[in-house]
């Protein structure tokens, strides 16, 4: 059993910081596009982006508490997980999919906060699932 | 012959008043620091009571996004719980900075008053798992020297018992400086970056929809953006250095402890943490400049 070190935690929460720059970044290119702020995708993609910002700064005060069976494990799966889909909506133009992967990579942040390693490992998988089920626009681990 | 004794009368004066003088010889004299914890008493609290200001803030701000551009997860917070939390946290804090004035005073004849009218009652903070632990964590440690503070308060303890005060205090003033930090530099700091995030929001994304036309209205709202901007940062700022404050106090408290362990005097123990003393008032200074 074993916490995150202080480094996993770092690397956890700049990972999500990043992960809410990027949406917010993504909302932001679109309402350039004429989007209105009103627009439900657009207050989603919102939800999204503090929901994600959220997550990266609680990490050091909710997740350094949790004590888990393999720490490495799980701040691999996590890492992996969110940096591929940093890396996918970079590259992303497509609405659905953005907050496609962004809602997964919500959901993986409020895993990470249990503590819990099959939600943890669970959740990864679901932001790699929808990354794979892209519409041939973004690749896994890309 | 007369102008001889006289001398001699003037040189035993001077002896003996110098006599009086290394007597009075104190940790407040050499160290100062009595006026460390005097700016320490004007600049902590400042930054402490931010944690509930940024929460105002933060309802301000989402209070002025119009409901149809605002996701439903998206609601103003109960700040009462923040300011509650700021309230305990700034009383231990009063107990550390009291504590360090109290021993500078030791082996003074400044007489030491306390009024230990410390919060035990934590079970109001519970409520806010974020912040909660920490704050509890410096409750127990600021009571245990609010503890001592009675005592030297009512017990007379002066120079001569440095050394077991010293001894008493340096766990919980440890443990203190330690929760103090850590609610700042990151609970505090986590919240400072939720405001960062709802400030982004609140401006950027008008500026987007923004249209050309509107030019001048733009050049006003990014100057207001950038105002916002540089006073949130400033704050970071203040976070970080209130964290090397406490760094600070810990490890001159842990000097102390060891000088006073092995029985230095007063002089050689100032000597010792001249320099921590000396950083700490920079960082203090650093602090008051900061938090205006």
């Amino acid at each position: 059993m074993a916490n995150f070190s202080n480094e996993q935690l770092t690397t956890i929460a700049q990972q999500f910081h990043d992960l809410s720059a990027m949406v917010g970044q993504f909302r932001l290119d679109q309402i350039d596009s004429g989007k209105p702020l009103e627009d439900p995708q657009i207050v989603h993609l919102l939800g999204l982006q503090l929901s994600l910002s959220k997550t990266s700064s609680s990490v050091f005060i909710q997740a350094a508490e949790l004590t888990l069976s393999d720490a490495d494990g799980a701040a691999q799966q996590i890492v992996s997980a969110t940096q591929s889909a940093n890396s996918a909506i970079s590259k992303l133009n497509s609405i659905d999919k953005v907050i496609s992967i962004a809602s997964a990579a919500a959901l993986l942040g409020t895993a990470v906060m249990t503590g819990d390693l099959s939600q943890i490992g669970n959740a990864a998988q679901g932001v790699l699932t929808a990354l794979e089920t892209d519409h041939g626009m973004a690749s896994v681990g890309g | 012959m007369r102008q001889h004794n006289s001398s001699i009368v003037l040189m035993g004066q001077v002896f003996a008043f110098s006599i009086v003088l290394v007597g009075c010889t104190n940790l407040d004299d050499v160290a100062g620091l009595t006026k460390l914890a005097d700016g320490a008493q004007q600049a902590l609290p400042a930054v402490v009571r931010d944690i509930p200001d940024s929460c105002e803030r933060q309802n301000a701000f989402i209070a002025n996004i119009p409901n149809a551009e605002r996701p439903p997860q998206i609601e103003p917070q109960d700040c009462k719980l923040y300011r509650d939390v700021a309230d305990h946290i700034t009383k231990d804090q009063s107990v550390l900075i009291t504590y360090f004035d109290s021993l500078g005073k030791l082996a003074s004849n400044t007489p030491l008053s306390y009024d230990s009218r410390i919060d035990r009652n934590v079970a109001a903070i519970d409520k806010l798992p974020n912040l909660s632990e920490q704050t509890i964590a410096a409750s127990e440690a600021g009571q245990k020297i609010a503890k001592v503070l009675s005592d030297l308060a009512t017990k007379g303890y002066r120079e001569r018992k440095v050394n077991s005060i010293v001894e008493r205090t340096d766990e919980p003033v440890q443990q203190l400086t330690s929760a103090l930090k850590s609610v700042i530099l990151v609970d505090y700091s986590g919240i400072l970056a939720n405001e960062a995030t709802i400030l982004d929001v609140y401006y950027r994304s008008p500026l987007e929809a923004a249209t050309a036309g509107e030019r001048l209205t733009r050049i006003v709202v990014e100057r207001q953006y950038e105002g916002d901007l540089a006073t949130l940062r400033s704050r970071r700022d203040a976070a970080v250095t209130y964290g090397k404050v406490m760094d600070n106090l810990a490890s001159m408290h842990h000097k102390l402890k060891v000088e006073a362990g092995q029985h230095a005097d007063l002089r050689t123990i100032a000597t010792v943490i001249g320099p921590e003393v000396a950083a700490l008032k920079d960082a203090v200074t650093q602090l008051q400049a900061g938090v205006k």
